[in-house]
């Protein structure tokens, strides 16, 4: 399908606060108790709809792992959006906020948008972390903050499309260069020659699309 | 000419004719007058000639001229302000027709109150003399009268367009008819476009071109100074601008009689020359379309001219007009045609003479202006015109409304002819045109004009190809490569990749330069070893003892994937190739492949590869991860490059593989189907994916080696540090 504008979003945050099972959640709408450690990154995708118009989000979910760091940093680059979570459970992962904030600023540009999500919003009982710790964080540090909860999907959604919605306020404020694609932002392809290069379905078109 | 244009020119024309009528006394006045001496030469030929001798003397003329052209002034001023409404004046050559025919007529029956009387009678002359003419013109419309040339005709003339005009109020034709026909005369703007173009159609028309010819070397022959008759048709169209630039000055060139004196003096002389090549091109014509049209004997009034014009100024006029009595009656048997040509072409050599003295027309247009000046009440400039002395100016006032008198001649005699002509030419052209309708989508080509239900079923089928489009879009869509691969996440996983190979290469550089030279020197041979361990494959040297050859996918990138030791499984890869091979085992199996179209199985293997390549690039992608994750293993990078390189090769090997069985399968579809070229396109097709499939996992591999270079730089230094 056909987009006006491509956002990158990197999920970033201590292993184990539920990166992965936010993104399941958020392209695939689905819970995975158990998930495999991540290695390195996976993607995600899913298209959502901003003021009238097709958005795609492709979703860079790093892995959490301290050994991966290294690596992960690589990925920061380019992405206009950061979804930097911690586990309400574990105090530990809020405290390593800082961390996690600071790495993010360094290595990606100064405008990405940064969202703050506690997760786990669904073990209420088992709560280490307060709101408003969370929320009081997140003002401190310009971020915007939001509860979740992978499992019941709560919040989920609208912590990805508030915060592509930030990102597109962004842009028509003109903070974004959407041309400059280091931002994170891609025009779609929607008059690109990428769908002429598409072969006619009926006539079986010969001329192939891809880079090489 | 578009249409706005042209309803435009439609308005204006309307305007101007509205303005016209105002001016339509004068103009009948002058054809009652003319009407009066033909019918004069025609019952009388003796009568003609003797009123010619009456003429007065040349002092006599000049004030009778003179008091002839106020009237005329008023009548031609109102002429010119109709032009003028009409955009701007284009036609000064008929002006200047005028001008000399009537100082020929002038001279026939001069007296104003002639003039006036005449004006009384004139409502009754013109349409005897258009019934006189019905009967004797009939055979020549009965001729041809092709449309196309009536046309031109309409268009080519202006004395008939104004004819027309004049006609329109007692005639009982439908005036928006006649209207329309007169407006292409009338308004200006546009005469001279439809000249031109009607000089094109007379190019395309052979035959009217040799008629017109023909005419034109008869008139040129006629011609005490035929220079302008030679003149290329093709210069007309250059003269018309010039045409105009001198109607312009003309029209606002009242003011130029201050200084218009000098101009006179200068340019009295070829005034004269002029004029009476004007005049005598006019005689010409009345006499042709006179005789042409069975109109009375135009050897009498030419005799009459000849009396007088010796008498009066000596000119070689009275010789041409006598000469111009005989082709006229030999181009009478052309019948309308001809003399519709006829009547075009005076024109053009006019135009022609226009072009070729340009600044002659100009000098007497500013001259004539001052007469008209004068003639107007401005005493002082008319008196510094007289107390010049200059005779030569008199002259040139004289020869002015000769020529005046000669067109208002013409007017008369043509009026009432192209009347008839006009008349009859409307029924004929309504007999097969009813309405005229597709004369006017003629004469208003209607071809770019937008109109709403148009624009809207533009819109309608532009939305539905669109749609189409779309669709098709989408279709296209799940058998394109680039977009499977990324919805695959293949192209995400290769630009992290390539970022992580960036920021490798960066830090191979930094480590490189961080090193001393003895380092330097020990870990060279194992990045060259790494390198080289990339450049081999590129020979695909793998493919060839393998080519052809089913191999084991699994056990193969299993095994290599082992070698790696970076712990990771091939399962999504294998997990691929599995449902690959189930799905063309279950193709196989099935003999009557009527629930596979052949485009679902194009989008089949397209899909395929697609999948298999973003797993590839994906498993390429974590062994690069894995590699500097694992950095402190003592695995041997160069072992690790060579079974990447490997791994690469069963990899596009595999690639084929499918593409060739996909491509089997099409092609056993296209045994059972009719359908064989799309076949072949779709079958190209895959082989050509197949091929950006194998490209994208060559880069995904060349991107792991700066990945294995930094990996065993860093090694060498740890265990250096180490030890």
């Amino acid at each position: 399908m056909s987009y006006a504008y491509l956002f990158k979003y990197i999920i970033i945050g201590d292993t184990g606060v539920g990166k992965s099972c936010l993104l399941l959640q958020f392209t695939d709408k689905r819970f995975q108790p158990v998930h495999d450690l991540t290695i390195g990154v996976e993607f995600g995708a899913r298209m959502i709809t901003i003021d009238g118009k097709q958005i795609k989000l492709q979703i860079w979910d790093t892995a959490g792992q301290e050994s991966f760091r290294s690596i992960t940093r690589s990925y920061y680059r380019g992405a206009a959006g950061a979804l930097l979570v911690y586990d309400i459970t574990r105090r530990d992962t809020f405290n390593h906020l800082t961390t996690w904030l600071e790495d993010a600023r360094q290595h990606s540009n100064s405008n990405m948008v940064i969202m703050l999500i506690g997760n786990k919003s669904d073990l209420e009982a088992r709560r280490e972390v307060k709101k408003e710790e969370g929320e009081a964080f997140a003002r401190e540090h310009g971020l915007i903050f939001m509860e979740t909860s992978a499992k019941t999907a709560a919040n989920v959604e609208e912590a990805f499309i508030n915060t592509a919605k930030e990102i597109y306020q962004k842009i028509q404020d003109g903070v974004f260069d959407i041309n400059n694609e280091a931002n994170g932002i891609k025009i779609g392809p929607q008059h690109s020659p990428a769908n002429q290069n598409m072969p006619a379905g009926g006539s079986g078109g010969n001329q192939g699309g891809g880079c090489c | 000419m578009s249409d706005s244009e042209d309803e435009a020119a439609f308005a204006s024309a309307d305007e101007g004719e509205e303005v016209n009528k105002p001016a339509l006394p004068a103009a009948s006045a002058a054809s009652g007058k003319k009407e009066k001496a033909n019918t004069k030469g025609a019952a009388q030929p003796g009568a003609g000639g003797a009123t010619a001798t009456t003429k007065t003397s040349s002092g006599d003329s000049a004030t009778a001229g003179k008091g002839e052209q106020t009237k005329k002034g008023k009548g031609r001023q109102q002429q010119q302000k109709g032009k003028k409404k009409g955009k701007a004046s284009s036609q000064p050559s008929p002006k200047e027709d005028s001008k000399t025919e009537s100082d020929e007529k002038k001279a026939s029956d001069v007296p104003q109150t002639a003039v006036k009387q005449s004006k009384s009678d004139e409502d009754v002359t013109p349409k005897t003399e258009a019934t006189e003419k019905e009967q004797s013109v009939p055979q020549a419309k009965s001729d041809t009268s092709k449309s196309s040339q009536d046309k031109e005709k309409g268009k080519g003339d202006k004395s008939a367009g104004e004819d027309k005009t004049a006609s329109k109020s007692d005639s009982t034709v439908s005036p928006s008819k006649s209207a329309e026909v007169v407006q292409s005369d009338n308004e200006p703007g546009t005469t001279t476009p439809k000249k031109e173009r009607s000089a094109e159609k007379e190019s395309v028309d052979n035959q009217k071109t040799v008629q017109a010819g023909e005419v034109r070397k008869g008139l040129g022959a006629e011609m005490s100074s035929p220079e302008g008759q030679d003149i290329p048709r093709e210069l007309k169209d250059q003269a018309t601008p010039k045409q105009d630039e001198s109607a312009e000055k003309s029209s606002g060139g009242w003011g130029w009689g201050s200084w218009g004196t000098s101009i006179l003096s200068a340019a009295s002389s070829s005034v004269q020359t002029f004029t009476t090549q004007v005049g005598d091109g006019f005689t010409t014509i009345i006499d042709t379309m006179e005789s042409s049209l069975g109109v009375p004997d135009p050897g009498e009034l030419a005799q009459a001219k000849e009396v007088k014009e010796p008498e009066d100024e000596g000119k070689s006029a009275s010789a041409d007009g006598e000469k111009d009595t005989h082709p006229p009656q030999e181009k009478s048997s052309e019948g309308q045609k001809s003399s519709a040509m006829d009547k075009r072409v005076p024109d053009k050599d006019v135009k022609e003479k226009s072009e070729e003295k340009p600044e002659e027309q100009k000098e007497a247009e500013s001259s004539s202006g001052n007469s008209w000046f004068s003639s107007w009440g401005v005493a002082d400039l008319a008196k510094k015109v007289q107390d010049t002395g200059k005779t030569l100016a008199t002259k040139g006032q004289t020869l002015m409304s000769e020529g005046f008198d000669a067109v208002e001649n013409l007017a008369a005699g043509g009026i009432d002819v192209l009347e008839t002509i006009g008349k009859k030419t409307y029924s004929t052209l309504s007999e097969h045109d009813p309405a005229l309708r597709k004369t006017r989508e003629f004469l208003s080509p209607k071809a770019d004009k937008p109109n709403l239900s148009s624009v809207l079923r533009e819109a309608k089928d532009q939305a539905e190809i669109q749609a189409e489009q779309e669709k098709e879009n989408e279709e296209a869509r799940k058998a394109h490569f680039g977009t499977l691969f990324d919805d695959y996440q293949g192209i995400a996983h290769l630009e992290a990749l390539e970022m992580l190979s960036n920021q490798s290469e960066k830090k191979v550089h930094s480590l490189l330069n961080s090193l001393a030279s003895e380092d330097l020197t020990a870990i060279k041979p194992v990045l060259i070893a790494i390198k080289e361990a990339f450049e081999v494959n590129e020979d695909d040297d793998d493919d060839a003892d393998l080519a052809a050859k089913d191999q084991d996918f699994t056990s193969l990138v299993s095994q290599h994937l082992s070698e790696l030791e970076l712990g990771t499984a091939p399962d999504k890869l294998n997990k691929v190739h599995e449902m690959v091979k189930q799905w063309i085992v279950d193709f196989d199996a099935n003999e009557s492949h009527d629930s596979e179209s052949v485009k679902n199985v194009h989008q089949r293997s397209i899909q395929s590869l697609a999948e298999l390549t973003s797993k590839g690039v994906e498993q390429f992608h974590k062994a690069g991860e894995l590699v500097l994750l694992e950095r402190d293993t003592d695995k041997d990078c160069t072992e690790r490059a060579h079974s990447l390189a490997r791994l690469t090769g069963v990899l596009c090997h595999e690639v084929g593989n499918m593409a060739t069985k996909f491509a089997g399968c099409l092609n056993k579809m296209a045994e059972q189907e009719e359908s064989s070229d799309e076949i072949t396109a779709l079958v190209t097709n895959i082989y050509l994916e197949a091929s950006n499939s194998s490209t994208y996992l060559q880069d995904a591999f060349q991107l792991l080696l700066p990945v294995l270079q930094q990996a065993a730089l860093e090694h060498s230094i740890n265990s250096r540090h180490q030890s």
